[in-house]
């Protein structure tokens, strides 16, 4: 009895690892990328708030926008 | 002599009977006093004829429903880290029944369909890093304009993605991003214009996608089936492209005179504000920071028509409107060809939201 039991609760360790490694898998899809851009003057307050909140700001009113060239922001 | 004076009437007559002309039919003044004041740059319109915003700074509605008479009628989604909360909603598209909205802090687009009356129901999630500007549903997919590149290297400024967010199809390669055909063309303008802020604009008529930069009076038809590329434009005079040198975008990014100098460029040159099309015409509105009322400087649109083939057909500038922004968040109305256009205009006490409403005939 206590063999099955033992056998029963290894075979779920196992499978919850194999499902947990799954699940990493995808979770890098979610994972916050560094922000490659372009050094750019915004003057308009909406799209300040915009890249504000897309975690773009760089200083005073310039954001790290655009194609990649010469900014990067790290997570 | 009579039929000399015959023929001028009839050439007159035929010119005016084959000339495209714009209309304002309607003001619609947004009600700024009932509520949390309205924070937003996109609309869409329902099918009942009233509007939906999405408010990007408001904490307690992030989607608000106005009627025709500027009345706010719903305000619903909370602002927070919750599954069902949102992060900052700001583009917005709406083709019946489905809404797109694009989210800031979570970098996502969320799907809602709309029901009964005017409630919506979450029906997919698409997480994209890359999307910013602009953002269009086609079919069951959404188009996102963003510097993304494909699993084979190739670097794009237009994709879409499937409402539950695992197909990626790649659309507009990065060398059409100013209407420019080579990489070569692509890196003279992009040496000219980077640094200052820049926005682009998409409306889709069938299968085919019109794109246009903020920059250059060039529109890229791409055919989304058969993934054909045409480049056109008509040249104006009004339309001033923008130019920098070194010098200029060095002052551009130093703190001391980046904001005099940013003035300075958005009255000295002229931007692409939008883009719409039906079965008939594309339509492109570009303005000049032109109309001064008091110590303001406004942009007024200009609006260039085009056939599908390219043909230029007309450009008017539309003096009837003007606003403070250098980019006009629209709505186009394809079988009516009814144009919306959103009008900003700050006093002392917030933004003033005017939608004019203008009828192509």
């Amino acid at each position: 009895m206590k063999k099955i039991i033992v056998t029963c609760f290894l075979l779920i360790l196992i499978f919850t690892g194999i499902a947990m490694s799954i699940a990493n898998l995808r979770q890098n899809a979610y994972a916050m990328a560094a922000i490659w851009g372009t050094a750019t003057v915004e003057t308009s307050l909406f799209w300040q708030l915009v890249y504000y909140l897309q975690g773009r700001w760089l200083y005073d009113n310039v954001y790290c926008i655009g194609n990649p060239s010469d900014c990067v922001i790290e997570p | 002599m009579k039929k000399i004076f015959i023929l001028i009437i009839l050439f007159n007559f035929l010119k005016s009977a084959f000339t495209w002309e714009i209309r304002l039919t309607e003001r619609i003044i947004i009600n700024q006093k009932d509520y949390p004041p309205l924070f937003s740059s996109f609309f869409a319109l329902l099918e009942d004829g009233n509007f939906i915003f999405t408010d990007i700074k408001d904490r307690e509605a992030q989607l608000k429903i106005y009627d025709q008479e500027g009345k706010l009628i719903k305000g619903w989604g909370k602002m927070g880290p919750g599954p069902d909360e949102f992060g900052g909603l700001f583009l917005i598209d709406y083709q019946s029944p489905y809404l797109a909205v694009l989210d800031a802090q979570k970098h996502s687009v969320y799907i809602l369909e709309k029901l009964e009356g005017y409630n919506f129901k979450k029906i997919g999630q698409i997480l994209c890093w890359e999307a910013n500007n602009p953002l269009k549903i086609y079919k069951n997919y959404v188009i996102m304009g963003g510097y993304i590149v494909s699993k084979k290297g190739e670097k794009y400024i237009l994709f879409m993605r499937d409402f539950k967010g695992q197909k990626t199809i790649y659309l507009l390669p990065l060398d059409y991003q100013y209407g420019t055909k080579s990489t070569k063309d692509y890196k003279e303008v992009q040496e000219r214009v980077s640094g200052f802020s820049q926005m682009a604009f998409i409306d889709i008529y069938e299968d085919t996608l019109f794109y246009i930069s903020d920059v250059r009076l060039k529109v890229v038809k791409f055919n989304l089936k058969t993934k054909t590329i045409e480049v056109f434009g008509h040249e104006s005079k009004n339309f001033r492209n923008l130019e920098m040198n070194k010098r200029t975008k060095d002052d551009l990014l130093n703190p001391q005179l980046s904001r005099q100098v940013a003035e300075e460029l958005l009255t000295k040159f002229s931007f692409v504000a939008g883009i719409f099309a039906d079965k008939d015409i594309l339509g492109v509105l570009f303005v000049n920071r032109e109309k001064r009322i008091d110590n303001q400087i406004y942009f007024v649109p200009y609006v260039q028509l085009y056939d599908h083939e390219g043909n230029f057909l007309f450009e008017r500038k539309i003096d009837d409107f003007y606003s403070e922004e250098n980019y006009i968040p629209l709505f186009y109305q394809k079988k009516e060809k009814n144009l919306y256009l959103l009008s900003m205009v700050s006093d002392k006490y917030g933004i003033n939201y005017i939608i004019c409403k203008y009828a192509l005939q």
